[in-house]
């Protein structure tokens, strides 16, 4: 018997206004309605309607700003990321919620506490991205001069996951016994305190909740430097990564692969999603005309702007038509993961610093595409036949527009092709995901 | 007069849960809608009884849903209805705090309300790992995270956003500001990653009724739940609490405070009487045991504030009669049994309320200090 196609995976990666830049600008996008209800219930019903396998919220724990002050020629960033999917969890049934939150910013218990809560109240479709947070500005408004260093806080992001993992575990699946008549609300000796004791954390527990439905949340990371890889080997079961290139992210998936091996851990346990950012049109040339007309829409100052912000490297004061200075910038801080995608892609491309500029505006340094259904289906198929991907995390120009668009006219193409599923078979985030539950440390 | 309901698991009574029909993890959202269709101003989420002694002991609904995401989750499934949620300060950050209500808030349309929880509980420190403060600190503590969060949700004007496509300026930047907040317990810079809730502020709920905690309350609180057993000492410490509103430079007007009542009714008197024996001799031995060892910590008795016994038409007498007599401006309802209590409150108590002109037939307001009667607060950055 033949084996079924490999199947693609769907994230719609939310921002207010939308992925490009100037996404907020275009005439379709309700940008005075970025903060109603309606506005994301639309979103995420429309997720629901592709079949998507997840919402997923980002962080930012500061306002953008530009010589001190906000810079409001570009929409706002996230809202509170566990907030809305709790919000968003009441007005979908299948499709799942993926929350950023920062392992430096929290204690183990609060957020073992939300996750399992947003589990509960999702009926088992909770994920939580895991990040370190790195930027001063975010430490500043959590009473800390400067962010910790990388590799403190990758021990502090392992320590916090083994108390987080040990809370959601700390009942069993059948503690909960509602014996009325017997007066027994549950099994004591189906609950285990913690007493997890670290050097950064010491939690007693048990948690307060019966095990979410799910046992874990599942547990997503994008973090793409050496020790971010590692901390993904260990603990993600699927990860979010910026790769412009089907060779680069080949190799990307498979020493993932290879680094999991080395903790035990077999391929089919992660879902490899790079960013994807789709511009889709009838036709070639109504794409390209829409790539133009939003291009047009990005004002000098913001492309300029966002590019020193992702660099972390002041273009203000350059010709714009100068090569990018690639090297400098790689010298004078090193960069970040995507900072160096971002590197990469201009040297690749010859760059200049407004090409640079554009091509950041563009797509937060995720791979852009600007063409038809099918050829966006085409690409995507052929990631997935060679292995560069599980699927990936959609990063639409503007909202809703271009995610009707995707669900309306690209997804109906990849189920055509057998390639992306019809329908939800499972309930919960980790059955589309095709991810075990945790076992957890009562069972058998 | 104004009525907010405490919803947790079956009920507030300890044995709650052997006596309601409800499944072991109970729905939250057909009480709230229940809430919204009698003209209720808010419920409110949190806490529930939560120590590893009481969960431990087997007979107790010892679950504890973090009050935040379960507010999330039935804001889409009311449309009026005020929700509020607990959060415990002694653990927490002002910025996620302040953000969490804001995005609810704007989500929400301007329906939350922060229930300032100032318990410093020793099992939820082990939890932490935090060295306990010295009550003095805590509430010096507690008072500084309330200004950093007033400061935060004021860090971006009303008036911020324009979104004007044509010259391409989403917000004025000069609208927006940082906070620059260095105190003893706190340094923040700001500004707040989310624009200025709907309300401005929303609604502060507090309950702590020691001396430190009414301090606060004075300086701070838009709304109180006290505890109190008699009418003279309602209205005495409603008449204190006004006091000390007014020498906090406060209109003690612009304080909302209710009375927590646990009800426990039935048709008649007796049978009241008989039903609260019934729930009383329900409670486990063992959590009876853990109930007794956990008193003091848990401020369970205060907290449960008035216990009603008795029918639905005596109760809404004394209701009124207290707000008459100016011992509290309406009720906090603590159903001892849901739903049970709850339909028996919604359905007879509440009709006879309404008659008497104390209730709301519909809601004239769309936001919490509608509902309320507080203004909305001015934003000091936009003088």
């Amino acid at each position: 018997m033949a084996t079924p196609p490999k199947q693609l995976h769907f994230g719609l990666f939310t921002y207010p206004g939308g992925h490009h830049i100037a996404g907020w600008r275009h005439p379709s996008t309700p940008s005075s309605e970025l903060m109603t209800l309606d506005f994301w219930r639309n979103m995420a019903q429309l997720g629901e309607r592709g079949k998507f396998d997840l919402f997923f919220v980002g962080d930012t724990l500061f306002t953008r700003e530009k010589d001190g002050r906000f810079f409001g020629r570009q929409a706002f960033s996230n809202p509170d990321p566990i907030s809305l999917c709790s919000v968003v969890s009441a007005v979908t049934e299948r499709i799942g919620v993926v929350a950023t939150l920062s392992t430096t910013y929290h204690e183990p218990y609060a957020i073992a506490s939300k996750f399992a809560t947003l589990d509960h109240v999702s009926g088992g479709r909770a994920g939580w991205n895991i990040v370190t947070t790195w930027e001063d500005r975010a430490s500043q408004n959590f009473s800390r001069a400067t962010a910790l260093p990388k590799d403190d806080r990758y021990a502090r992001g392992t320590d916090f996951m083994r108390a987080c993992t040990a809370l959601w575990d700390s009942w069993g699946d059948d503690a909960l016994l509602m014996d009325r008549a017997g007066g027994r609300f549950l099994d004591p000796s189906r609950i285990q305190a913690v007493h997890h004791r670290s050097d950064s954390f010491d939690v007693a527990g048990p948690l307060r909740q019966p095990r979410p439905p799910q046992g874990w949340p599942v547990l997503v990371q994008a973090g793409a430097s050496p020790p971010g890889r590692r901390f993904a080997a260990q603990i993600a079961e699927a990860i979010f990564t910026a790769q412009t290139n089907m060779a680069e992210a080949q190799a990307f998936r498979s020493s993932t692969h290879a680094l999991m091996a080395e903790y035990g851990r077999p391929p089919e346990a992660v879902v490899i999603m790079p960013g994807l950012s789709p511009l889709v049109a009838d036709t070639e040339a109504a794409a390209k005309r829409l790539e133009e007309e939003l291009a047009e829409l990005v004002h000098p100052e913001v492309a300029i702007w966002m590019l020193s912000e992702n660099l972390y490297f002041n273009f203000y004061d350059r010709d714009p038509d100068d090569p990018m200075p690639i090297e400098e910038v790689r010298a004078s801080r090193t960069p970040t993961s995507n900072g160096e995608s971002i590197l990469r892609a201009c040297a690749r491309g010859n760059l200049t610093i407004g090409q640079a500029a554009r091509h950041v505006a563009r797509s937060r340094a995720h791979q852009s595409f600007v063409g038809t259904p099918e050829q966006l289906a085409d690409l995507m198929q052929a990631w997935l036949e060679a292995g560069a991907c599980d699927g990936f995390n959609l990063l639409p120009p503007y909202f809703p527009t271009q995610l009707e668009v995707f669900v309306e006219e690209v997804v109906p193409v990849l189920q055509r092709r057998g390639i992306y599923r019809r329908d939800y078979e499972g309930t919960t985030l980790r059955e589309h995901l095709g991810l075990k539950r945790p076992p957890g440390r009562h069972a058998g | 007069m104004h009525l907010t309901l405490s919803l947790t698991g079956h009920g507030c009574h300890p044995a709650a849960w052997r006596q309601s029909s409800g499944p072991a993890l109970p729905g939250y959202r057909a009480p709230m809608q229940r809430a919204e269709a009698a003209g209720l101003d808010a419920v409110l989420l949190g806490p529930a009884l939560g120590s590893p002694g009481l969960l431990l002991s087997g007979g107790a609904d010892a679950v504890q849903l973090d009050p935040m995401p379960l507010l999330g989750s039935l804001v889409p499934h009311s449309r009026v209805i005020g929700l509020g949620a607990s959060v415990f300060m002694s653990h927490t950050e002002p910025f996620h705090t302040a953000r969490a209500f804001a995005v609810l808030d704007n989500l929400s349309a301007g329906r939350t309300a922060w229930c300032v929880d100032t318990q410093q509980l020793d099992y939820v420190a082990a939890d932490f790992g935090h060295l306990p403060l010295s009550v003095a600190a805590r509430y010096a503590r507690a008072r500084e995270y309330i200004e950093v969060v007033k400061q935060l949700w004021d860090s971006w004007q009303d008036d911020t956003i324009i979104a004007d496509k044509p010259s391409g300026i989403f917000a004025h930047g000069t609208k927006v500001h940082r906070i620059d907040h260095a105190g003893d317990y706190f340094t923040v810079r700001g500004p707040l990653t989310a624009i200025r809730p709907r309300q401005g502020r929303p609604v502060i709920v507090q309950w702590d009724m020691s001396a430190e905690g009414l301090a606060l309350a004075a300086a701070t609180a838009d709304v109180f739940l006290a505890s109190c057993q008699t009418l003279a000492e309602a209205q005495a410490f409603s008449t204190s609490l006004r006091a000390a509103t007014a020498a906090a430079g406060r209109d003690p007007a612009a304080l909302r405070i209710l009375l927590n009542i646990t009800p426990i009714l039935a048709a008649s008197a007796a049978a009241a009487e008989a039903r609260a024996a019934t729930l009383d001799a329900a409670v486990p031995p063992a959590l009876a045991g853990a109930l007794i060892a956990e008193a003091g910590d848990t401020l369970l008795a205060t907290r449960s504030g008035l216990r009603f016994i008795g029918t639905a038409a005596s109760l809404a007498e004394q209701m009124c009669a207290w707000v008459a007599a100016g011992a509290c401006d309406g009720w906090n309802l603590r159903p001892a049994v849901l739903p049970d209590d709850l339909d028996a409150l919604l359905s007879e108590v509440a009709p006879l309320l309404r008659r008497a002109g104390q209730l709301r037939t519909a809601y004239a307001g769309a936001t919490l200090r509608e509902h309320l009667g507080l203004a909305r607060p001015a934003n000091p950055n936009a003088a």
